[in-house]
């Protein structure tokens, strides 16, 4: 029985290859390799990145002798990664799955289910740090000239490391039960916790390049420094170049550390499961009349998205990031915004317009944070004969969920438009085309991923965490927008030379504005068509 | 009421529903039986609009479903066999909601939910998620969010499924109640017993295809509807 429940959780995670969620049918065995080999490319994309990074490291760093510095460095990137994949699904993968009822109806230990509920974490997180592992790794074998002993070495670090990355996914995911246990909005508590740990996440990021600051500057306090920080990380630096005594430690803290995180989580899983499902027998009371408020059919299908994407913390975190960091890049703006100029100016040495379209193509990456759209359909789950049986055109029902980002992004997106305008002080033709340009991204982002889940919609999941964070739509909405702004920056270099920044811009202006547009009537034809006939 | 002509919808190569022709007349409780796969499901569905057929038309009140999607549903009323509703919100939420979408009133739509939650007994629950409901609290608040507008039309798959026998007796009144005052039931069932005191006419659907239909007394003549049924399911086999 065990096998069959490990066999389910993993088939939840990846049965977007095999299944086509949209028609509820398996694919055909073409289209399955088609759909793997899709997928592994986007994986191997984002590794090849990595890659590229990884090896400038270890060219730097392994031939002086710190290769365990290297692998120190590397694999704290893949933790924090691993972490940031897995840690926002943990909660809801453990504790809020909407199979739980069925499994503890089993005759299945509670440790058993948690063990298969964290099997679904570990792959997840463990997928995360293997983008940026798996390069460290191919990087230091091309460049690194390793021994026999430091390559069998190196080949535990991604097994001892995803240990750290699940146990701090564990206690993230505990931590947020616990809270909950005793707090009614469980959502504002995962919200809360996430943005602290966010911030946690930040600062740290600070430090360690304050770290590494201190490491340059002080080479021979290296060991002491490392030890000092990330003492962990630093035995795993020195067992993956061959130190078999310090891979020893590092796996005996590894082990030792996800065995007493899983021993605590183990201890409270069921009550805390328990308590979850007994929160919803709670005091009876009439309701007021001022519930009862009449309102339009296009602002009640905003509210039923927005009361949705407050529900649910998963939604924010994975989908609506974007704002926050939005308005935290517009702050920063406004109090930074001189030093970024002369940054940009005067240390880089561009002109001022050069600047404008590298902060405007950075407001373009913020705003591509937010994908609120693209598991909006998927999310109607099985309700989806609700919007289809009612009287409301599917034009309507779709129109809210684009209304949705849009008011939660561009209202952010003009803050920060303000601080840029208010830092880079362009010309008026230039101002009205960045800020046009911005807005435009900011409802490209909008359009692309209702149109993306609307061409390949999951109805079908257990976990909201799916259509979430583990569906092609959520992925490829952040990938495009991505590319998009890649492409954007490297025709601006490629062709500054004979045209001119205000020119430029208004080329892409018209070009996004007719994609925009495009998109927007194929949501308003084919894909209304295609939404009343899912299900 | 609703009239149904050659209906056909097919999922691959197997005929869900085939050639099937049914009329709903005001004033009529109309029952669905058949085994499990039968066709009754998907004939429910796209009689509601959510599933388009391979060929045949389906009318509500003489308008086309095909053609005038909104306008139909307007006048129907469906409640699924399993009501999977907006867990994020609570039932008040939820009727408020509906009751936003078919444009009701603020006074029209607090009189009918406190009339219906309170025949219903979900009046306390109301303030509560709907993820906190049990199914037959959700098949409660599906009812009363389906028969919120006024339908003309009621369409139900199982709908007594997981209701408490009061509950049942209520619906029961209320489907009764709606014919009297000129509009129509369709409702599918396995309790034939329901069916045989309820239904002014029935059909009974196999493998796709209608196989009898008429009057409970036309469909069942002397025997009971249950004997009919198992011996039309033998005939066919």
């Amino acid at each position: 029985m065990f096998k069959a429940l490990l066999k389910k959780q993993m088939m939840e995670i990846f049965s977007f290859i095999i299944v086509d969620r949209r028609k509820g049918k398996r694919r055909s065995t073409g289209a399955a390799i088609g759909f793997g080999l899709l997928f592994s490319f986007l994986l191997v994309y984002l590794g090849a990145m990595f890659y590229v990074t990884a090896s400038t490291l270890c060219e730097a760093f392994v031939p002086n002798g710190l290769g365990w510095l290297y692998f120190a460095i590397m694999g704290l990137a893949a933790m924090l990664f691993g972490v940031f994949g897995s840690v926002f699904s943990t909660y809801s993968s453990m504790y809020a799955a909407k199979d739980n009822e069925l499994l503890f109806s089993l005759p299945v230990k509670p440790q058993k289910v948690l063990f298969v509920r964290l099997s679904g974490v570990f792959v997840t997180g463990s997928i995360y740090e293997l983008v940026v592992l798996i390069p460290t790794l191919i990087a230091y074998y091309v460049n690194g000239s390793p021994s026999a002993v430091s390559i069998a070495l190196s080949l535990l670090v991604p097994v001892l490391l995803s240990f750290i990355v699940l146990g701090i996914s564990c206690i993230f995911g505990w931590l947020v039960a616990a809270v909950g246990k005793h707090v009614r909005k469980k959502t504002a508590v995962t919200v809360v916790l996430s943005i602290a740990f966010f911030a946690g996440y930040y600062y740290f990021f600070s430090q360690s390049y304050r770290i590494l600051q201190k490491i340059i500057e002080t080479p021979d306090g290296i060991s002491r420094v490392m030890q000092t920080y990330i003492y962990p990380l630093y035995k795993m630096g020195q067992g993956a170049v061959g130190s078999v005594s310090a891979m020893l430690i590092f796996a005996l803290i590894a082990c030792s550390f996800l065995a007493i995180v899983l021993y605590i989580v183990a201890k409270s899983y069921y009550l805390f499961i328990i308590s979850s499902q007994s929160n919803a027998a709670r005091s009876k009371a009439n309701f007021s009349e001022k519930a009862i408020t009449a309102g339009s059919q296009s602002s009640a299908l905003f509210r039923k998205e927005l009361r949705r994407f407050l529900s649910s913390a998963n939604y924010i975190m994975n989908c609506g990031l974007g704002i926050i960091f939005i308005i935290a890049a517009a702050v920063a703006l406004f109090i930074k915004g001189g030093s970024v100029m002369e940054l940009l100016t005067k240390n880089i040495g561009l002109p001022v317009e050069a600047a404008a379209v590298l902060l405007t193509a950075a407001c373009c990456t913020l705003s591509s944070m937010n994908t609120i759209t693209a598991p909006s359909v998927s999310l109607e789950g099985k309700s989806i004969w609700l919007a289809q049986s009612l009287p409301a055109d599917p034009r309507v029902v779709l129109n809210a969920k684009l209304k949705l980002q849009l008011v939660l992004t561009i209202p952010p997106l003009a803050l920060l438009l303000i601080a840029l305008l208010f830092t880079v002080k362009p010309p008026v033709m230039l101002a009205a085309l960045i800020v046009l340009l911005v807005i435009e991204f900011g409802c490209f982002m909008a359009v692309l991923g209702l149109m993306l889940n609307l061409r390949s919609p999951n109805l079908n999941w257990t976990n909201e965490v799916v259509p979430i964070k583990q569906s092609m739509p959520v992925l490829l909405t952040i990938l495009i927008p991505w590319g998009a702004i890649a492409a954007f920056i490297g025709l601006f270099f490629l062709t500054r030379s004979y045209l001119p920044g205000a020119v430029f811009l208004l080329i892409i202006c018209i070009a996004l504005g007719a994609i925009d547009l495009l998109l927007y009537r194929w949501i308003r034809t084919k894909g209304a068509e295609r939404f009343s006939e899912l299900g | 009421m609703l009239k149904i002509e050659n209906l056909t919808k097919a999922y691959g190569p197997k005929k869900a529903v085939d050639e099937l022709t049914l009329h709903i007349l005001p004033g009529e409780i109309y029952g669905f039986i058949g085994h499990n796969g039968a066709g009754k499901t998907t004939t429910i569905k796209a009689c509601s609009g959510i599933l388009k057929p391979d060929s045949g038309h389906i009318f509500v009140d003489g308008i086309s479903i095909e053609e005038q999607p909104i306008e139909c549903k307007k006048k129907i009323a469906y409640i699924p066999d399993n009501p999977d509703l907006y867990e994020f919100m609570t039932g008040i939420q939820f009727l408020n909601f509906i009751s936003d979408i078919f444009g009701i009133d603020s006074e029209t739509r607090k009189t009918r939910i406190e009339e219906y939650a309170g025949l219903f007994e979900l009046k306390n629950d109301l303030t509560q998620p709907i993820s906190s409901y049990s199914h037959g609290m959700k098949q409660k608040l599906a009812i009363i969010s389906a028969l919120i507008h006024d339908p003309k039309l009621v369409i139900m798959d199982e709908p007594f499924v997981g209701l408490d026998p009061k509950a049942s007796h209520t619906l029961k009144e209320i489907m009764r109640d709606i014919c009297n005052a000129g509009g129509a039931i369709f409702f599918s069932t396995h309790v034939l017993e329901v069916a045989e005191k309820l239904c002014d006419k029935v059909a009974i659907i196999k493998n796709g295809r209608l196989i009898r239909s008429g009057t409970m007394d036309e469909v069942r003549g002397d025997d009971s509807l249950e004997e009919v049924f198992l011996e039309l399911e033998d005939e066919n086999v």
